[in-house]
């Protein structure tokens, strides 16, 4: 993996080269209007979490789908709004503070996402155009229940998982090309969340709640954005997060329509 | 001449055979390519059978009283003497007087005439209580301790095989957790021998003998060693037997004398010691009938203040094939643990009863026996001893150790918790005839894993 991210920076210099010879710091000149982007969203990502303070690890694993709504205030900021549903992988989380443990390997929990994206240009060298991003995504499980197996009464386990994201960090675009315009970010990002386990079988009653912590909290994001037209552009990133001892990943494709 | 040498033979081996029935102390080899394997026999105690408890119901002498607490002491003596009765002694916290009746006055009427008084708040004989088993020693393995681990293996030397898997689920349980030393089971019983080996630094302290009234619970009878060692010998240490809790403390309690008997007096006493001496868990191998109607109202006391400390109590059903004896009977406080065999079948003479909440493995149970029984010597290294036992005794010990594992785990959970957790986890194993709580084996035979190991959830309900 780091050999792919150094062919792809080395290429990123490479092609801006020429230009930043004549290098020259530009103000970005702000046009008046408001652009609208309406698109569709998608991101899946494992992450890395800790939990019973750090003394146990185990992936989050989600997949959202989204309708993301840009608006693009002046030529040189952007805020995105996004609203949708995920589905999150939280196997492999131990609850010991029931009655009974419980190991959860259930596989995906609904829950709705919301999120709000914010990137803004500070200044262009040439073909580079340096600015900050930032984004944070919350998303709010839906309950779910699973019965108990293996007892001689019947008993059932609720759970809840809710967590949230926030990155940001500064971005360099190249703007070298006219339809293609690769991207690297590097952010602090950090998530966390928790997750409530409610079980009852009988009278025996019990919930415990687990507090989730991300265990990497740096974001190497190469990304890119395809303008197909005027009007419709799309946009791929690679999220490369690595931690002690391991790398996670994320994909995210952004398909959107400007009027 | 050689016909003659193989009919000799054959006689000789034939003489052996039968021979084994006999009480002598022999020795065996066994699976040499593993372990050495000794067989140990001493004389039977109780011919070999459950011990059952005794014709004599309550004391001739002794009456349990607890005055209302509106009453001074002045003049609660004034009452006692008004019966012609004797302080022998008083409970304190419970505030319960035991009380000497003299000869000419009966128990009966006396305690007939108390619950007439209105400044008695209750009453109650002395009762007797009994052990509900006797170990029938000999020498013993891990292996043949099929209770915790069964894979249909011989149990004994000869012994009968099991069913494959007909056990608490120990090893895998054990991964969980392996106890802790912060939980004390109290062994209410005939006391612990000190010096065997199985329970060196296994004891929090002396304990206390109720029945001589010092602080030696010293065992001179050999149930409350085989008990002890059931619930939390020691274990992993290349000899003996494992115990169901590897890293638990006992508190010895005597409240039972030498002949296997004591009075329910000296139960409440032990209880309450265990409740102000930091137990975690109350084993009670013993037991004593009660006609419809009778009741020992300190008794219930004494397990409700225990249980408002958060200790769980493990009483044995018994072995009369009968009505659940008591305390085992007194359903809010304490699990009423019935047995269970090797092949998960319920031996005839368990006790039943609505009361039983869970069984466990109480026949052909191999556990210790005290030193000072006569011992085998072999290449001059004198061998700890060890024995089979039958009774629920066995199985009450058994779940006291499995109450201290998740009380290791679990500190948090309420008594009533923990024995909803032993409940709901048992295994029915006598589904085929007895669907859901039966009067048998109540929930099933206890099954560690999956109480203590996390159950995996998976798909969508």
């Amino acid at each position: 993996m780091k050999k792919h991210i150094t062919i792809f920076l080395a290429a990123l210099f490479l092609l801006s080269l020429p230009k930043i010879s004549n290098a020259q710091v530009e103000e970005i000149s702000f046009s008046n209007g408001l652009r609208i982007s309406p698109g569709a969203y998608f991101e899946y990502f494992s992450r890395e979490v800790t939990w019973d303070e750090k003394q146990f690890a185990s992936k989050l694993k989600s997949t959202i789908i989204a309708l993301n709504m840009e608006f693009q205030i002046n030529e040189g900021l952007s805020i995105s709004a996004l609203a949708g549903y995920a589905l999150s992988n939280h196997d492999f989380l131990i609850f010991r503070q029931l009655p009974f443990s419980i190991e959860l390997d259930a596989g995906n929990i609904g829950g709705y996402i919301l999120g709000v994206e914010l990137r803004k240009s500070l200044f262009h060298m040439n073909v580079l155009e340096f600015g900050l991003y930032g984004q944070f995504i919350y998303q709010l499980g839906k309950d779910k229940n699973w019965d108990i197996p293996g007892l001689n009464v019947t008993g059932t386990v609720t759970g809840k998982p809710t967590w949230m994201r926030a990155s940001a960090g500064p971005h360099i675009k190249f703007t070298g090309f006219d339809y293609f315009s690769p991207y690297l970010s590097v952010c602090y990002n950090n998530l966390w969340g928790k997750f409530e386990m409610k079980q009852k079988i009988q009278t025996l009653e019990g919930t415990e709640e687990k507090e989730l912590k991300s265990k990497g909290l740096v974001d190497i994001t190469l990304g890119s954005i395809l303008t197909l037209s005027n009007n419709f552009f799309l946009k791929a990133e690679v999220h490369l997060l690595p931690y002690d001892n391991g790398m996670d990943l994320g994909f995210v494709a952004i398909a959107s329509f400007s009027f | 001449m050689r016909k003659s040498k193989i009919f000799l033979f054959i006689s000789i081996l034939f003489v052996f055979f039968f021979s084994s029935s006999f009480d002598y102390p022999r020795f065996r080899k066994q699976k040499p390519a593993r372990a050495r394997m000794f067989r140990h026999e001493i004389p039977l105690i109780n011919n070999g059978q459950p011990f059952k408890a005794g014709e004599r119901r309550y004391a001739s002498d002794r009456i349990l009283v607890k005055f209302k607490p509106t009453l001074s002491t002045q003049t609660i003596d004034t009452t006692i003497n008004a019966y012609q009765a004797r302080t022998i002694k008083r409970i304190p916290v419970l505030d319960v007087y035991v009380l000497d009746v003299p000869a000419y006055s009966s128990v009966e009427e006396t305690v007939h005439a108390l619950r007439l008084n209105p400044d008695v708040a209750h009453v109650s004989f002395d009762y007797i209580i009994s052990i509900t088993a006797v170990p029938k020693p000999t020498d013993n393995f891990f292996n043949w301790q099929y209770y915790l681990y069964n894979e249909g293996q011989e149990i004994g030397f000869p012994g009968p095989q099991g069913t494959n898997r007909a056990d608490i689920r120990a090893l895998e349980a054990w991964e969980e957790t392996k106890g802790n030393e912060q939980v004390v089971i109290a062994v209410i019983d005939t006391g612990v021998d000190f010096d065997h080996p199985e329970l060196l630094d296994k004891t929090t302290s002396r304990g206390y003998d109720f029945v001589n009234d010092d602080n030696d619970a010293a065992d001179d009878h050999g149930h409350g060693t085989f008990v002890a060692g059931l619930a939390a010998a020691n274990t992993n240490n290349r000899e003996g037997i494992a115990g169901v809790s590897w890293d638990s403390k006992i508190l010895p309690l005597k409240a039972v004398d030498s002949d296997g008997s004591g009075y329910v007096s000296w139960l409440v006493e032990a209880i309450q010691y265990a409740a102000d001496n930091g137990a975690g868990v109350i084993s009670m191998s013993l037991g004593f009938p009660l006609e419809p109607g009778e009741e020992v109202p300190s008794l219930e006391a004494a397990l409700e203040y225990a249980n408002g400390k958060d200790i769980v109590a493990v009483a044995s059903a018994g072995n009369e094939g009968l009505s659940v004896l008591y305390p085992a009977a007194y359903d809010d406080y304490c699990i009423a643990v019935a047995a269970t065999d090797y092949n998960d079948s319920r031996p005839t003479w368990s006790n039943y009863g609505p009361e039983v909440d869970v069984a466990a493995p109480g026949a052909k149970i191999v556990s210790l026996v005290p030193t000072w029984l006569p011992g085998l010597i072999w290449n001059d290294i004198t061998l700890p001893p060890y024995g089979f036992g039958d009774g629920t005794s066995a199985s009450a010990a058994i779940v006291s150790g499995f109450v201290s594992l998740i009380k290791a785990i679990k500190p948090w959970l309420s008594p009533d918790e923990i024995m909803d957790v032993i409940r709901y986890s048992a295994d029915d194993v006598n589904a085929n005839e007895y669907q859901g709580k039966d009067e048998f084996i109540g929930y099933g035979r206890i099954n560690m894993e999956k109480a203590l190991i996390p159950i995996t959830i998976t798909g969508s309900k």
